[in-house]
């Protein structure tokens, strides 16, 4: 008998003890109010600059003034750093959809003029890589945007050449390597974009609220519908894309067509938005596409 | 009859007796029990889990403040305004956070102009990751924001909650009429948190914000001074800023026994006072703590299917 109330003393003492640690364990470390942690700097410092994402994610481009560092993202460590002179500033970077290439735009003062180099950049370096100058012009000026197809290797260069006023120039390359200013009916522009499998820029002309496109034998014609003000949007698999503006200049509705056809409206948008705010691509991906 | 078949081994059998009684009596324990801190957890993670009314019945409203604190929005303190000159050094930093029960990251963003609220692309339809948010507006870095109607759990990241600003426009709540939870940044890019109305956020400048809360550091001071947060314990994303505008992105993980189970907002705001935070608020946690940098997500979402939908997202372009 003294025996087993012995056990049973023994067995509610270690049954006290076991579920009384249990509590305390949960009481006073793991559901502690706060918990003591340390902190350790990771080693991937990621420097300041925007970020540009190759077709396939590998490769990220962190583009600042003065550098362009691109990095693989299975590594932490860059894979090619393009370091530029303090005179010369990157104004465009954009990856080619198609292929781990990249195109970037770089200005630089020289005196009383600037000149603007796009250049191809290849992720991990090349022994040469293929690069366009315009020299001579005003100061100040540099490549905002680039059109380019990889189909009829053309490419279209726009250089903004004044601030106040804005004013535009486009310039065009091929693969003859034939460079060559292409004189528009308007210097103030907003996008520029090319058909995919024909030598033709489209850009828009702000004063008169009209898209134009340009063939590449120099003939033109106005291609936005004749009622109305609208704005260059982009182009995508040769459909192209237009805003239709408010009294405002702020986009209502998105116009799509063909060059030759006609434009029907695709969408009227909830808020009137900056064109500038709108890009082909989010309105690919906003209609599932 | 039922037999209650035991373990022949005597230490086999007190386990299996033991860990009986405590599942039986656990609960009991737990709620009229001495071990305050279990009862706040408890209490705390089922009054802000999607069915209070497990602890409601049992509990009156005073009973459960009385346990899991008074948390309020502090809405009476106004935050004094900061004045910062940009860093020279714009590199974007991360730090591991490793504390007894939690893993997460901090980052740090010097530069608090390159941060801006981004959204799914259609906030009404569907929500979208955070990877996707950050890789469709190229995007360095970005966190989870703001909060979004979660029925049962499945919600897909629509129908965000609040407000949201984005560009100094309220693409979301701008006809909101009471004051209401704002975490953001003004046009100067400035952190601000709190119970603000629309007319506030104006008259502030919010150029990007979302609604979540609550606020944490203010005007340098902390504000959970009692209890733990009254959130348990869990996944957590918050935002702070230094004095010198330096803004700080902390996600910890959770709800992974044996990599992390979470952190409380007390764990969170003395994380973030202690990195230099004047100013702290929390931000939609649990599953959808999502912190993206350099390419990839670098936490680990406490989802079967990783990433959460979410509405809205704090970029860094």
């Amino acid at each position: 008998m003294d025996e087993k109330r012995r056990k049973l003393a023994i067995w509610i003492v270690a049954s006290l003890i076991f579920q009384g640690s249990i509590y305390l364990y949960f009481d006073q470390i793991l559901l502690a109010p706060t918990s003591a942690y340390e902190v350790s700097a990771a080693t991937d410092t990621v420097a300041g600059g925007k970020a540009y994402y190759s077709r396939d994610r590998r490769y990220t481009a962190i583009v600042k003034d003065n550098s362009v560092d691109i990095y693989m993202a299975a590594r932490k460590e860059p894979v090619r750093t393009v370091e530029l002179s303090n005179n010369k500033e990157v104004s465009f970077f954009r990856w080619l959809k198609d292929r781990d290439l990249a195109l970037m735009a770089v200005h630089e003062e020289t005196g009383a003029t600037s000149s603007v180099t796009l250049t191809q950049i290849h992720p991990l370096g090349a022994e040469h890589e293929l690069a366009e100058t315009v020299s001579k012009l005003p100061r100040g000026s540099k490549i905002v945007d680039v059109a380019f197809s990889t189909a009829t290797n053309v490419i279209y260069m726009q250089v903004q050449v004044s601030t106040n006023p804005e004013q535009y120039r486009v310039y065009r390359t091929d693969a003859n390597r034939d460079l060559k200013r292409v004189y528009l009916n308007a210097s103030k522009i907003g996008r520029i974009a090319v058909l995919y499998d024909r030598d033709t820029l489209f850009y828009d002309n702000i004063a008169e609220g009209t898209v134009t496109a340009r063939h590449g034998d120099g003939s033109w014609e106005v291609v936005s519908p004749p009622v109305g003000k609208y704005r260059l949007v982009g182009v995508e698999n040769n459909v192209i894309y237009l805003a239709r503006l408010n009294a405002q200049g702020l986009a209502t509705a998105i116009y799509t067509g063909r060059l030759k056809g006609k434009f029907a409206e695709e969408r009227v948008l909830a808020t009137p938005m900056d064109v500038r705010q709108i890009t082909v691509q989010e309105l690919g991906k906003a209609a599932g596409k | 009859m039922i037999r209650l078949v035991l373990p022949t081994n005597i230490y086999m059998r007190f386990l299996v007796l033991n860990l009986a009684f405590l599942i039986v009596t656990g609960p009991l324990v737990v709620i009229f029990g001495p071990f305050a801190n279990i009862k706040r957890s408890v209490v705390g993670a089922i009054m802000t889990s999607r069915h209070p009314q497990y602890i409601t019945w049992l509990l009156s409203d005073r009973q459960i403040k009385d346990i899991i604190g008074d948390n309020t929005n502090h809405a009476n303190i106004r935050q004094q305004a900061l004045k910062f000159t940009k860093r020279e050094d714009d590199s974007l930093r991360l730090i591991n956070i490793t504390g007894g029960r939690f893993k997460g990251y901090l980052l740090e963003v010097p530069n608090p102009m390159r941060v801006k609220v981004a959204t799914a692309r259609d906030i009404q339809e569907i929500g979208d990751t955070v990877s996707t948010i950050a890789l469709s507006h190229n995007a360095i870095a970005a966190i989870n924001a703001g909060g979004f109607y979660d029925p049962e759990g499945t919600g897909t990241g629509r129908l965000p909650w609040g407000i949201i600003i984005r560009d100094g426009k309220f693409l979301v709540g701008g006809d909101i009429k009471d004051s209401i939870d704002v975490v953001g940044l003004t046009k100067s890019g400035m952190l601000v948190t709190g119970n603000h109305t629309v007319a506030e956020m104006r008259a502030m400048n919010v150029a990007e914000a979302v609604t979540f809360g609550p606020s944490l550091i203010i005007n340098g001071k902390k504000l959970i001074t009692k209890g733990d947060g009254g959130w348990g314990i869990a996944p957590r994303t918050a935002i702070g800023q230094r004095k010198d505008g330096t803004l700080l992105f902390l996600v910890i993980d959770g709800r992974q026994p044996g990599y992390s189970i979470g952190a409380t907002l007390l764990d969170v705001q003395n994380i973030l006072f202690e990195q230099g935070a004047y100013t702290a608020a929390n931000l939609d946690g649990g599953s959808s703590a999502t912190l993206f940098y350099n390419g990839k997500v670098i936490n680990k979402p406490a989802d079967m299917l990783g990433e959460r939908m979410v509405p809205t997202a704090f970029i860094v372009k």
